[in-house]
């Protein structure tokens, strides 16, 4: 079907984009790639008498090093460019890989960064490795700027931590150590995974592992009983002995997750595919 | 509160058609393929799933491919567009058309100008893509007919003989 | 989608009736159940099921008919309804038959529901899985609603058993916890006839907030209050209906609409279809 009509508007800067939301309230949204908006719209799903076009506000666009480090990467990043964007090559591997692995090439072109933590489909890849990083979210508002950690932005099905009236303007990651190394594994048969895990190990730290789950349910699930074993675990271990210490912590995590059955496969299988994936990207991150 | 309907002005968008100059009044709403389609009566892209997922319906816009179904026309403003009629010139077709022919890398025809300009973007991309590196970028084009295997074909020998298909 | 509802609850047909009351009260009881309307004496009712997940919000204003029934045995209805915006339809048919069974020490009413779902629409396509997780949620609230409610009628305890102690929530039954995988029984009703399985009905304070006095049935004979505990294949659905059911006998019973019971499932049924175009 088509599109109801709608008025678009194209700010430049984001207070005009904040202030053109305040103002139309309920009735306005914000617009970036479009690759769940315009669906919904065509759909009839959803219906917005403004559409807010932020693709004109250079402050949300690159991908930066801070002084400090930190990682910063405007809400306007698309799959794309995050894949090729040599700092994240660099820094973040792992997170190029996910970016390159992010439906179809379409989609990367498209397809925001920003855009996928705030429409917030469970079936997404980025939410669950920004969790694992421990990144964190910068939101514009009315009110000014606040920073939430994104395991605090995702809060269920379509649902984040972030205003009506906000919006996500970057998202930061902090400084990998020296020691550290980061990976995504899914699967799924559709373009969306049915199942995604996130390891971001680090030798030089006492925490060790990081361990998350998504896609399966509402939002990106901690692997906290894999995240203790790890912890105490001898450093050095080869993958295959590592991940021997670890699997029945991570088993016993999966079958704890709440799964339910749909298109993307049964509790079972997904739970079953928890395990699996975490060995791959357990052993991704070791030598 | 809620306009009525003629409340919602048209805009004017300005951008580069298969490298012509080309503006079109649009309601905001319209999607890049029904522009393309009704108005200026580029019939070569076609409609299929109407969710961008199958690919059908890919134009390239600044050199990538974009699902024209699920793009705003509006978001076309200021860029290149190029669809499947913009390959050929007059009757000397593009190189990968040509490698298609060679190769029977269609059937209906239907997911074919998508395929082709997935290629040409993939191949501008990239000078000498793998055979894993073509199956990952034309993922997301859909074909019902030929079960893949005369398109790959098609490319790895265009990738592999240029020559042949200048 | 088709399930099967098969419980024995402990209460007679009638019982079951004059347990509950008031039609807008099991309507409050169903997550965004609003403006219920009997339209037509014994015959059929309207309702409005709104729901809401992230932007997404739906809207199905919902037709219960009763086609056939049959007095305290057998009814057999159908719910219908359309959201506009996003397109999304629902149709429920469904024979409720209730069965007392007679010859026990303690009263038992045997309720078999049988139904068949379709939900269709471009909402339920393209979110399925989370309309199917939120038609879940929805139900365990509603039940926990239910039960909530059921724990405040008063004197609903058999004045022979060996009760627990009238304040002790804490006997709540923990079946009433929602079984995470469909198809998972919870405790049979065997356990109904135990009494420190049965929920301990708060004193009768309850009574004084009802609008009217309860009929003349024995109240010394009815069974716990809340003590629904069910067999089904359909865990979510199943305690939504069976125990709407319950709820709806009760509201008929005094002096409501009588054909309520009938609406009352259905419009559990309609709850949960409803959330699936949300």
């Amino acid at each position: 079907m088509r599109a109801r009509k709608f008025f678009l508007h194209r700010p430049t800067d984001l207070d005009e984009a904040i202030r053109l939301k305040a103002e139309h309230g309920d009735a306005a949204t914000f617009h970036a790639g479009g690759t769940e908006l315009l669906v919904a719209l065509k759909a009839h799903v959803l219906h917005y008498e403004h559409v807010i076009d932020l693709k004109q506000i250079e402050a949300l666009k690159g991908v930066r090093l801070r002084d400090d480090g930190t990682i910063s990467i405007g809400s306007l990043s698309t799959h794309d460019r995050i894949a090729n964007d040599p700092i994240i090559r660099e820094s973040l591997p792992g997170y190029a890989a996910l970016s390159e692995h992010v439906a179809n090439i379409r989609v990367r072109i498209a397809g925001t960064l920003g855009g996928v933590l705030c429409f917030a489909e469970p079936h997404a890849d980025a939410p669950t490795l920004l969790c694992a990083l421990d990144a964190w979210v910068v939101l514009l508002g009315p009110d000014g700027e606040r920073e939430i950690p994104s395991r605090d932005f995702h809060l269920g099905e379509f649902t984040t931590a972030r205003a009506d009236d906000e919006i996500l303007a970057s998202i930061e990651i902090a400084p990998q150590s020296a020691g550290t190394r980061s990976a995504y594994r899914s699967f799924g048969h559709t373009e969306r995974p049915a199942v995604g895990v996130a390891a971001v190990w680090s030798t030089d730290n006492a925490q060790r592992l990081s361990l998350w789950a998504g896609a399966i349910s509402a939002c990106p699930t901690r692997l906290s009983r894999a995240e203790e074993a790890a912890a105490e675990l001898d450093g050095g271990l080869p993958a295959e002995a590592a991940w021997g210490r670890l699997r029945d912590a991570v088993r016993a995590d999966a079958q704890a997750i709440d799964a339910h059955d749909d298109l993307h496969g049964g509790a079972d299988y997904k739970r079953h595919l928890v395990s699996v994936l975490a060995e791959r990207a357990i052993k991704a991150c070791l030598p | 509160m809620s306009q009525t309907e003629s409340e919602f002005p048209m805009m004017r968008v300005d951008f580069k058609l298969n490298g012509a100059p080309a503006s079109v009044d649009v309601e905001p709403c319209e999607m890049l393929i029904d522009v393309l389609r009704d108005r200026l009566r580029l019939t070569g892209t076609k409609r299929s799933c109407d969710v961008q997922v199958c690919g059908a319906c890919t134009v390239l816009v600044d050199g990538n491919p974009a699902s024209s179904c699920t793009t705003l026309c509006a978001d076309a403003h200021g860029r290149e567009v190029t669809t499947i009629e913009g390959l050929a010139e007059g009757k000397r077709l593009d190189p990968v058309q040509r490698a298609f022919i060679a190769h029977g890398a269609l059937q209906c025809g239907f997911c074919t100008p998508g395929m082709i300009l997935a290629v040409k973007a993939m191949l501008a991309r990239h000078g000498a893509p793998s055979e894993a590196d073509v199956r990952h970028y034309l993922r997301g084009n859909i074909c019902r007919c030929t079960g893949y295997v005369k398109i790959i074909e098609a490319v790895m020998d265009l990738i592999h003989n240029p020559s042949s298909y200048q | 989608m088709d399930f099967r509802i098969d419980a024995l609850l402990p209460a007679t047909a009638s019982q079951l009736w004059a347990i509950f009351f008031d039609v807008k009260r099991v309507a409050g009881l169903i997550p965004g159940c609003e403006n219920v309307v009997e339209v037509e004496k014994l015959k059929s009712f309207s309702a409005t099921m709104r729901q809401k997940i992230g932007p997404f919000k739906l809207e199905v204003p919902t037709r219960i008919e009763i086609d056939s029934y049959d007095i305290e045995r057998q009814v057999c209805l159908k719910a219908v309804g359309a959201d506009k915006a996003t397109g999304t339809t629902i149709d429920v048919r469904m024979v409720v038959d209730l069965q007392e069974q007679r010859g026990g020490e303690d009263a038992l009413c045997k309720l078999d529901v049988s139904a068949g779902m379709q939900v269709a629409g471009r909402l339920a396509s393209l979110g399925y899985p989370i309309v199917r997780k939120r038609s879940e949620q929805l139900f365990a609230e509603f039940e926990a609603r239910l039960r909530a409610e059921l724990s405040h009628l008063d004197g609903s305890r058999p004045a022979e058993d060996d009760s627990p102690a009238a304040d002790d929530e804490s006997t709540l039954p923990a079946q009433a916890q929602p079984a995470p995988q469909p198809g998972v029984a919870a405790a049979t009703a065997a356990g109904a006839a135990d009494p420190s399985a049965r929920n301990a009905a708060p004193p009768p304070r309850a009574a004084a907030q009802r609008r009217e006095p309860p009929p003349a049935a024995p109240v010394g004979n009815a069974p716990g209050a809340g003590t629904t505990e069910l067999v089904f294949l359909w865990p979510r659905l199943g305690i939504n209906v069976a125990v709407a059911v319950g709820v709806a006998h009760g509201a008929v019973a005094l002096g409501q609409s009588p054909w309520w019971w009938l609406a009352a499932p259905l419009l559990g049924v309609a709850a949960s279809l409803g959330r699936r175009g949300g």
